[in-house]
């Protein structure tokens, strides 16, 4: 039985990460870059393609840095025995439970991080973590008033007080709910 | 450093963000500034707020290339929405009592003894409606807070009809403790006795003579015993013939579905599971009636074979029978749902006439199923409408009515005799009998709906074979049906 080949993920800023591939395949990507690279996990090559089994498959991620990647992997290595269902990201349901313990801890990092992690899941193709990333913001939204919003994210309030008064009335269906 | 919430792509706030968060966080993130403001009032937002706050578990009642047309106009029709009832007012069940001095004089003739309400008269006691169900002697109203009321003076009928319900009488709830306002016939439901507060419901769904409703934290309430006043009984599910701690279901509710005479829900791994007897309450335990063990009492539930797998779209209970489609849009019917394996009902069959039909009209799955009773009605993705019916080879062969094919029908309520449509534009179509002329379809006085051909007598009942508009003014938001009443809600432009 050949050797399985292995996947080297480069990074933006030029590190190199050797991985198994089912932590590879969590990113929906890379799971279709190598499925036109690989053959399907568990299956022999073609022996005429043996001489190519040494070569490792490298994938660059030109949106993703060093230090961001390494706790994707983390993830990605957490998780990789895990099967998420397809549908997972359609169901509701999951979205609205509360994030899990794990990933919660996980994400306990600056927000410059968080930022950073929830676009590159976003960019990989990793549905559960960019839900989990999300989750985390939720939190910071939730139950605040639009001013509270504002002081948590810093967000400027442009809107000129004749158009906040239209907008709050536009909206006056949706208060005391 | 904050987080910075205005450099994520638009995507991840209107797909991702907004689907984590509670309707009114979203509001409020509208209101912060221009950007978001601008971010957020696309189609997708407007879509995932409506079902967020109005609809069943989810379940989305409105398709999405109405949020294109429509933006927000939708959710804030529903938000400013009415409730209108007509037909039958035995127990007052249409939520208003109609004394002999009433503004509603032009909305009812005499026929014989009774008034027969023809005309939708407005239910203003009760405001923010996330959804309605119809039940034989009364409508079970849940709002967008959580609270679920009810209509009427008697939602049982007081028929003492045989179940589902409690094996004997529940000796620890008193017999009446309701108290209507006014002219009002609308109760709220009550659940907890102590001062922690009233449970907030997410889902109701009504049988003949009870209702069961869930709550958030994932407790089906139960009302089904003729004994029983405005007060719910929680239940625990246990598998019929098993014990011990295996026979406990403890896993999430998805849906839940009170037939004719039997209560039903879907669980999570599981599959559909029906009940029709419950333990008795004896006693009360922090605040909420339990039997005599001091827990919930236990309903014994058959479970529906091969409907475990997370494949069942949505599904019905009628008076026989049990109708479930799957989510690939394959239509199954389970019989004698009365007459349980140990454990287990019998496995469903396919209806393969019904998909024979819309295979050959264009469609290729069903995408909504209703019913109750002994109807039940489908609708297909290319917009054909078929109905099954007990009488029409029991439910084998659909019945089409040529009116209702591709209409953009969107959905369908059946009462016993009658039928309430609705159109993706928001037009109400009624249609069927109704019985000792009891108002029901809402189209006017006897004599002008018999001049005009639009219906005719059948002895005591009058009959309207076709599907026919009724002249709503504002939109029609939403339909419910069942026994001899209707129950509409209409949004305007304010």
């Amino acid at each position: 039985m050949s050797k399985e080949r292995q996947i080297v993920i480069i990074t933006s800023d030029g590190d190199r990460f050797t991985v198994e591939r089912k932590v590879a395949e969590k990113s929906i990507l890379i799971k279709n870059m190598l499925k036109n690279l690989l053959p399907p996990e568990g299956e022999e090559p073609d022996s005429d393609e043996d001489n190519e089994d040494n070569e490792p498959i490298e994938i660059p991620t030109q949106n993703v840095r060093s230090a961001v990647m390494k706790n994707i992997l983390e993830w990605c290595e957490h998780y990789k025995d895990y099967n998420f269902p397809d549908d997972e990201q359609d169901d509701d349901s999951k979205k609205s439970a509360p994030i899990d313990p794990w990933d919660s801890n996980f994400l306990n990092v600056d927000q410059e991080m968080l930022y950073e992690i929830i676009l590159a899941a976003n960019y990989l193709n990793i549905k559960p973590l960019l839900n989990a990333g999300c989750k985390v913001v939720a939190e910071m939204i939730r139950g605040k008033s639009p001013e509270e919003i504002r002081k948590t994210f810093n967000i400027v309030n442009d809107f000129t007080p004749e158009e906040e008064a239209a907008i709050r009335r536009e909206n006056e269906w949706a208060e005391d709910r | 450093m904050t987080f910075p919430l205005l450099d994520l792509p638009d995507d991840i706030i209107s797909f991702h963000l907004v689907d984590c968060l509670d309707s009114k966080d979203i509001i409020n993130l509208f209101l912060t500034c221009k950007q978001l403001y601008q971010i957020l009032n696309s189609p997708v937002v407007w879509h995932s707020l409506y079902i967020k706050t109005f609809s069943d578990l989810g379940t989305d009642d409105y398709s999405f290339d109405s949020f294109y047309r429509w933006g927000p106009r939708v959710y804030k029709l529903r938000a400013n929405s009415r409730l209108l009832t007509f037909g039958s007012n035995v127990f007052a069940r249409l939520g208003e009592q109609i004394g002999p001095v009433s503004s509603y004089s032009g909305h009812y003739e005499r026929v014989g003894l009774q008034k027969r309400i023809f005309k939708p008269i407005t239910i203003d006691s009760i405001r923010n409606i996330a959804d309605i169900s119809a039940g034989g002697f009364s409508f079970q109203i849940l709002t967008t807070n959580g609270e679920l009321y009810y209509t009427g003076h008697m939602w049982h009928g007081g028929m003492r009809l045989d179940c589902p319900g409690p094996e004997s009488r529940d000796d620890a709830i008193p017999l009446s403790n309701v108290h209507n306002r006014g002219s009002s016939a609308i109760s709220r439901v009550e659940t907890d006795q102590s001062n922690q507060g009233q449970t907030h419901f997410i889902s109701v769904s009504s049988g003949r003579g009870h209702f069961i409703a869930l709550d958030k934290s994932g407790i089906i309430w139960t009302w089904d015993s003729s004994f029983q006043s405005n007060q719910g009984v929680p239940l625990r599910l246990i598998r019929n013939g098993s014990v011990g701690a295996n026979a406990v279901i403890n896993r999430r509710i998805t849906k839940i579905r009170a037939g004719w005479t039997l209560s039903s829900c879907l669980i999570d791994g599981v599959g559909i599971v029906i009940w029709s007897r419950r333990q008795n309450c004896t006693q009360w335990k922090n605040g909420r009636p339990v039997n005599s063990d001091g827990e919930y009492p236990a309903a014994f539930v058959s479970i529906v074979p091969k409907t475990a797998d997370g494949n069942i779209a949505d599904y019905v209970v009628l008076q026989d029978v049990l109708i479930y489609m799957t989510q690939k849009g394959r239509l199954f019917k389970v019989d004698n749902i009365t007459e349980t394996l140990p454990g287990h009902t019998n496995p469903g069959t396919r209806l393969n006439r019904f998909e024979s039909y819309i295979k050959a009209h264009g469609s290729s799955k069903f995408v909504r199923l209703s019913g109750s009773f002994r109807t039940f009605t489908v609708i297909s993705n290319n917009d054909n409408v078929l109905i099954g019916k007990s009488s029409c080879d029991h439910y084998n062969t659909p019945q089409i009515v040529h009116e209702l094919q591709h209409k953009s029908i969107s959905t369908i309520s059946a009462g016993d005799y009658h039928f309430l449509a609705l159109s993706r534009a928001g037009k109400l179509y009624t249609w069927g009998r109704e019985s000792r002329f009891n108002g029901c379809l809402g189209l006017g006085k006897v004599s002008d709906i018999v001049n005009a051909r639009i219906g005719h007598i059948d002895q005591q009942d009058l009959i309207v074979d076709k599907p026919t508009l009724n002249n709503i003014d504002g939109t029609v938001l939403a339909v419910a049906a069942a026994g001899w009443q209707s129950a509409i809600l209409v949004g305007k432009d304010y």
